[in-house]
């Protein structure tokens, strides 16, 4: 008994580790192509919009709604210790600091990096990345890169979007239906939040999700199994492993950067 | 020329004995004591065959037996475990990087099963790829290409449909042109007529043939389809049992090798009627009966 448990540890230890190896190689492989011209910029812009444009509705409604719950729940909190005015302070820290990148890159990671994963995965399946390599076009320059790119530079603006919106929401619910004073919501956002900690770090946090939720993504899709179900496993990975990775990330960049 | 059945079928490698070979006929393609597993299933031991320049070879095998996998090697997209491929005697293609085997695959065009088009693009743009990324040639120019293209394979009027939007004999066709488009001297065809109705059988038969003088292209067609390839090919490749069996498509229909006979003329009696549906002929003659 102990020892089956003993070797399913090391099948799974060994597989992480393979799959380290393998996801560093394609990183090696992407950043290489990446550099190397044809820039691919017609590719580049579709994949902007499939991934930036496409997910403007859900980035902010959900932005709006996160921060319409941050003002409420804030405001019932600060009403005990009457600093209601300190409102906008605390929901403006939280949501540039943490939620904003964060709940992006997780909500990225279910409508865009999902779809990435079951775009590429069926082109495996279908055969099409072969199809590419007979016309000794490389898929990775054709497909992958494209899609990396697009994600990397969407992600911090979608998180920007996000916040503004959440600002947004919980300046609604907190200036219209709670009555807080108009100017000390936006004194005290103003005062507390930071460029050169607060935003920049968020800006990072936000790339690097970026990074993250694009590589997991193709890496997923085109290291599918070539069947139905292999394309299913990798959609499902995709957004366990970008999750899970978005939120350990976050706690070490937190601890890093002291934002 | 009969290659000898598995257990005899050893070629003697060597440059003297490959240049022998050439003199009596001009080899394309050779592929010599090619091994290759698939997990734990063994597909090729020691598989040595060859196909003859500017001529239409067909693949035969049951399923499993390694045809596509054949055509993947020759395409340089999967690698044997052993064994050598030569393209005209002097390129060994299965030792190549990827850098080297991107060059190669310019002399390749490949027709897939299920056409591997790009399905986000229209059939146009598939066709044209290929052009836009490895030539300087001008929208024009490549239009006039593309449609030179179409109109060879009998495709008309699908420049904006997407490869979802077509037929399956259109599919083929459409996956024939933009293999074709960069004038390859091989063309390995992946079970062209699979799927397909007798009629469009036809008709991608006429065209693999109409190409193949045209363009003089050494066609490899794997295919499971017997009247076909009695029908399409100069020169027949069968695979059994990891080995080869091959010869021109006469020699290979009189082969007495039971295992060629097998594939040529099963011997699978007709199946039995399910009770039921007997019992229904059986009370309904007329409905079997001409009028």
């Amino acid at each position: 008994m102990s020892l089956v448990l003993v070797e399913r540890t090391g099948a799974t230890a060994r597989n992480f580790v393979l799959h380290l190896g393998r996801i560093s190689v394609f990183t090696g492989r992407i950043a290489n192509r990446a550099r190397r011209k044809p820039f691919r910029i017609r590719r580049w812009l579709d994949e902007l919009y499939n991934v930036g444009v496409l997910s403007l509705a859900i980035i902010c409604v959900s932005g709006a709604a996160v921060g319409m719950v941050l003002g409420l729940q804030g405001y019932n909190t600060l009403v005990r210790f009457g600093a209601e005015e300190s409102l906008g302070a605390v929901v403006g820290l939280s949501l540039v600091r943490e939620l904003g990148p964060v709940l992006t890159a997780l909500l990225v990671t279910g409508r865009a990096g999902s779809a990435i994963a079951a775009e590429i995965g069926s082109m495996v399946v279908t055969e099409q990345l072969d199809g590419l390599r007979m016309l000794s076009i490389d898929p990775m320059d054709f497909v992958v890169v494209p899609k990396v790119l697009a994600m990397i530079v969407a992600m911090p603006l979608l998180a920007a979007l996000f916040i503004a919106f959440a600002l947004f929401g919980s300046y609604l619910v907190g200036v219209l239906f709670l009555s807080v004073d108009p100017g000390a919501f936006m004194m005290s956002l103003e005062e507390a939040v930071e460029f050169d900690t607060d935003v920049l770090g968020s800006y990072i946090k936000s790339l690097v999700f970026g990074i993250l939720v694009g590589l997991v993504a193709t890496y997923r899709g085109y290291t599918a199994e070539p069947h139905a179900a292999g394309v299913s496993a990798a959609t499902t990975s995709t957004v366990v492993v970008a999750s899970v990775a978005t939120l350990i990330f976050d706690y070490f960049i937190t601890a890093l950067w002291g934002a | 020329m009969l290659r000898p059945p598995r257990g005899e079928n050893r070629h003697p490698f060597s440059m003297q004995a490959m240049n022998k070979q050439m003199s009596e006929r001009d080899n394309h393609i050779e592929v010599v004591k090619v091994r290759f597993k698939r997990g734990n299933r063994l597909v090729f031991w020691d598989l040595c065959c060859t196909f003859p320049r500017s001529q239409i070879s067909v693949i035969l095998g049951g399923s499993g037996s390694g045809k596509s996998t054949l055509l993947r090697m020759i395409g340089c997209l999967e690698k044997p475990d052993h064994g050598d491929i030569w393209i005209d005697g002097e390129t060994e293609i299965t030792c190549m990087p990827e850098n080297q085997a991107r060059n190669f695959r310019h002399r390749v065009g490949m027709m897939f099963q299920h056409g591997a088009l790009l399905d986000s693009m229209t059939v146009y743009d598939n066709a044209a790829l290929p052009l836009r990324e490895h030539t300087d040639k001008s929208e024009a120019e490549i239009r006039r290409e593309v449609h030179g293209v179409f109109e060879a394979v009998g495709l008309r009027e699908v420049d904006r449909l997407l490869p979802g939007q077509l037929s399956g004999g259109m599919l083929k066709r459409a996956a024939l042109a933009r293999a074709l488009i960069m004038a390859p001297e091989i063309l390995l065809c992946d079970e062209p007529f699979s799927g397909l109705d007798p009629q469009t059988i036809c008709l991608v038969e006429n065209l693999l043939v109409n190409i193949n003088r045209k363009f003089r292209v050494t066609m490899l067609i794997t295919s499971h389809h017997i009247e076909s390839t009695l029908r399409i090919a100069n020169h027949v490749v069968v695979l059994t049992d990891g080995a080869a069996v091959e010869g021109t498509t006469n020699e290979i229909a009189a082969s007495s090798d039971p295992r060629v006979q097998g594939f040529f003329a099963p011997s699978c009696n007709q199946p039995a009627l399910h009770p039921t549906t007997a019992q229904i002929r059986r009370e309904q003659p007329s409905a079997e009966s001409p009028a």
